[in-house]
């Protein structure tokens, strides 16, 4: 772990503050008029010194270095330089412990636990604690007191919650903390950085190794491997999936850095369930291996999803003639892949509608009829999907290998495409986090987060390497390796991975990251949320002072071009 | 107190206090020689001839008016303290020579070089000192060529005394010129101190007072160094050519006082007896 860093690297961006600055020195040296009694002395003098340097010119300009030095402390104040000193005890420790779902897997929750309560029995005589926990709110459970029993009792009763953590919240109580007592020692307690926060060790940060197999999915062609790097050093895995009828597959993957790596394994042949595993070794014992089943081949028809425009999907059945699934969703949406069968084939340009592609967006309620779409204008069409999370997509262009498009709009809401002998609906993926291919940006997972009827679901192949919510009638009870799992009502928690059995069919059970791990039932409004307190909505420090430092800097440039324009005059 | 001539007299026709090179009709004797016919026969020593009888002329010194000129600075170059140092040796350096019987010219350098032409007696002396007091101060002073004029205009072997800063290139050509006109010159540069030390440090745009010549440098130890040795070599120069031609070159600080500068300088060159 770094002994220092910066909170705020992004703020790096103001040096441009003081190249400004000395480029204005160097190309408008403002010169005090002086007179003289003799100018040609002083033209021996320039004579002699034959072109003063670079250095020499800029040496005298007291006011420049000191303008230089202002904007560096100003920039280093904005980068905002934090330095951990596990050494240091100090008089405030706050333990704030992330209680999202993704803390039940394995051992995280215990090994928070105890690395807590050894910080506690750590702590000197006179220190304060405060704890809070974070799962859809973060909670202040004890203030700053010196009872330690209470402290531990606290710790004790803690439990995961199967909800996604709301990691936002966590910043701003932080710095708050830290702006009103900079010497206050503050432990994360999770299993992934405080985002915003890099002064605060957690958990990930203090293991040797620190990944996780994010999702697993299978197409019949290939293998959809994401693994995630919760360090942000570069690092090589070696990861191994085993398959039915001696397929194993061996891999070396090369992390870059924090974020997520898909792996691709194409099948030839073989048949699930498969098992990917990481071999390298960590600390913690995240997640280290994954389980799915055998790629689907059953035909689905499920391609829309609450926000398609209705024309659309009459369009698309139209074009198909299969069967549309629609799903309600109020935020993420469904995303879907589905295949053909083989025998169908799907002349690109046979269908759709009367009207250009555009309009079919635009008009949603007008049907002109059926037309046929010529060649010449399929190839004028661009693709593009766009994401929030995924930042700037590729484009979906024209002429990519098994690529034809069907339906495409300039907006970027809604696409139809082709690929080989599937339809696949391309959405825009804000709330998905599901892994894209390097040549085809396309889903290759299914994603039910709908309140489908699970026999259904279930009947079209949703199960297939997906991650389902079993909505089923309670009790559920599955089979694994580890034991019996035994669901009660509609409670599901994800425990263990890997592979069981659910009502005669099998079912691949894997871990993911937090920001997958929004499993959540239904939510109950009978239980509001507590009320965040107004303490802790205190904003980060460097919301506070960037706008008067940016407004400094505007000044400073300003009073050089004034100086500049007046030398001029 | 008076003015005399270091090297030779001077050259003209009017009877004055000064002894000339040739021999006059003035009343002291300067030596004998031996007749030669054609002498006038009044300047025969009867005298000698009784106790020798050889026929001997007897002549005596001449005695001839000198013109002297005092050539004040008043250009922009020259700050308040050097002028007041240049009018007050003015005054005192005119007062001897309006009482040595000199005849005083007066020019005043600057913007339109103005000349007074010469006077004699001591009567005059408040009367110049209005005239130079009223020249207007400022402008270019143009030495070389002001010099030259003023050099023409004289009569020749007059005493020429120059109060300035001598601070422009080229200066030594007036004087190579006066010598040739065979004036006496005394050179009087007057230097106050950001002359000789510049206090200015930093980025500057040097601007020349009277040429509107601009230079811009950052003044640092190193540039300020290179300009002391530009000065000296300056005046260096223009006080080899002074010694090269007989010319008397003294520099001085603007805070120097009158009577060091007079008295010390030009007594001890044998200026003032």
């Amino acid at each position: 772990m770094k002994d220092w860093g910066w909170n705020a690297p992004s703020q790096v961006v103001w040096l441009w503050v003081p190249l400004v600055l000395l480029l204005l020195y160097l190309f408008r040296p403002r010169h005090r008029p002086q007179s003289v009694a003799a100018a040609f002395l002083w033209r021996r003098v320039a004579d002699k010194l034959g072109g003063q340097s670079l250095w020499l010119r800029l040496q005298s300009q007291r006011l420049l270095w000191l303008q230089l030095l202002f904007c560096t402390l100003v920039i280093l104040a904005l980068l905002r330089p934090y330095q951990v000193r596990p050494g240091l005890v100090a008089r405030q420790v706050v333990l704030i412990v992330d209680l999202s779902a993704s803390m039940g897997a394995a051992d995280r929750l215990p090994a928070s636990l105890a690395e807590a309560r050894q910080i506690v029995r750590q702590a000197p005589n006179g220190c304060e604690f405060a704890l809070a926990t974070l799962d859809t709110n973060l909670q202040m459970l004890q203030p700053f007191s010196e009872d330690r029993v209470s402290l531990d009792a606290q710790l004790a009763g803690l439990q995961v919650q199967a909800v996604t953590g709301q990691d936002k919240r966590v910043a701003p109580l932080v710095l708050s903390l830290l702006k009103n007592n900079p010497q206050a020692q503050i432990h994360w307690f999770s299993d992934h950085p405080l985002p915003g926060v890099n002064c605060i060790a957690h958990l990930a940060d203090q293991g040797r190794v620190n990944y996780a197999i994010d999702s697993f999915q299978s197409s019949p062609e290939q293998l959809f491997l994401a693994l995630r790097n919760y360090d942000g050093q570069a690092a090589q895995l070696r990861v191994r999936i085993r398959g039915a009828e001696d397929f194993l597959v061996e891999r070396v993957c090369s992390l870059r850095g924090r974020g997520r790596h898909s792996l691709q394994i194409p099948l030839v042949g073989s048949q699930g369930p498969y098992r990917a595993e990481i071999l390298t070794k960590d600390d913690l014992s995240l997640d280290n291996q994954a389980f799915c089943l055998e790629a689907h081949r059953v035909p689905m028809r499920l391609i829309s999803h609450g926000q398609v425009p209705l024309f659309l999907e009459q369009a698309a059945q139209a074009a198909t003639g299969l069967t549309l699934l629609r799903g309600e969703i109020a935020t993420s949406g469904i995303h879907l892949w589905s295949t053909l069968p083989e025998s169908r084939e799907l002349p690109p340009g046979r269908h759709i509608a009367a009207a250009p592609p555009a309009s079919w967006v635009r008009a949603k309620v007008e049907d002109e009829g059926p037309i046929l779409l010529p060649g010449l204008l399929q190839r004028d069409w661009r693709f593009r999907v766009s994401s929030q999370r995924w930042g700037a997509r590729q484009s979906l262009q024209v002429g990519l290998n098994g690529i034809e498009p069907v339906l495409v709009d300039s907006t970027g809401e809604a696409l139809l495409v082709q690929r080989q002998q599937a339809l696949v609906w391309l959405f825009p993926l804000e709330n998905s986090d599901l892994p894209l291919s390097p040549d085809l940006p396309v889903i290759l997972s299914s994603w039910l987060k709908t309140h489908t009827d699970p026999s259904q679901a279930q009947s079209v192949g949703l199960l297939c390497g997906t991650r389902a919510r079993l909505d089923g009638p309670a009790p559920l009870q599955l089979k694994g390796p580890r034991g019996t799992i035994r669901l009660e009502g509609l409670e599901w928690q994800p425990t263990w991975p890997g592979l069981y059995r659910y009502e005669g069919g099998q079912l691949a059970v894997n871990f993911y990251s937090p920001e997958e791990s929004d499993l959540d039932r239904p939510k109950l409004a009978a239980q509001p949320a507590p009320p965040v307190s107004e303490e802790l909505l205190t904003r980060p420090m460097s919301q506070e002072y960037t706008l008067p430092l940016i407004a400094l800097g505007l000044l400073v440039l300003l009073w050089e071009y004034r100086c500049w324009w007046g030398d001029k005059r | 107190m008076r003015l005399v001539s270091p090297r030779q007299g001077p050259q003209t026709n009017l009877a004055g206090a000064h002894r000339g090179r040739r021999r006059g009709r003035s009343m002291e004797f300067a030596e004998h020689r031996d007749y030669s016919p054609g002498d006038d026969l009044r300047h025969l020593d009867w005298a000698a001839f009784a106790r020798s009888e050889r026929l001997v002329i007897k002549e005596f010194e001449s005695e001839l008016e000198r013109t002297v000129l005092v050539a004040v600075d008043l250009s922009a170059s020259m700050s308040e303290s050097k002028r007041r140092l240049a009018l007050q040796c003015a005054a005192a350096f005119s007062w001897i020579a309006l009482n040595g019987q000199d005849r005083l010219a007066l020019a005043a350098l600057g913007s339109g070089p103005r000349y007074h032409p010469p006077v004699r007696g001591r009567g005059q002396w408040g009367r110049l000192m209005e005239w130079l007091s009223s020249a207007p101060a400022g402008g270019r002073a143009q030495l070389t060529d002001s010099l030259k004029g003023l050099a023409q205009r004289l009569p020749r072997s007059s005493l020429v005394l120059v109060l300035s800063d001598w601070l422009e290139e080229n200066a030594g050509e007036a004087l190579t010129f006066a010598h040739y006109r065979k004036h006496q010159v005394a050179a009087l540069q007057i230097l106050d101190l950001e002359d000789s030390q510049p206090p200015w440090l930093g980025p500057l745009r040097l601007e020349d007072i009277e040429t509107a010549e601009f230079r811009q440098l950052s003044l640092e130890a190193q540039a300020l160094q290179y300009y002391q040795q530009a000065l000296e070599e300056h005046s260096g120069q223009l006080r080899e050519q002074c010694r090269r031609l007989g010319f008397h070159f003294h520099s001085c600080a603007s805070l120097d006082r009158p009577e060091d500068v007079l008295l010390r300088q030009l007594v001890e060159r044998g200026w003032l007896v």
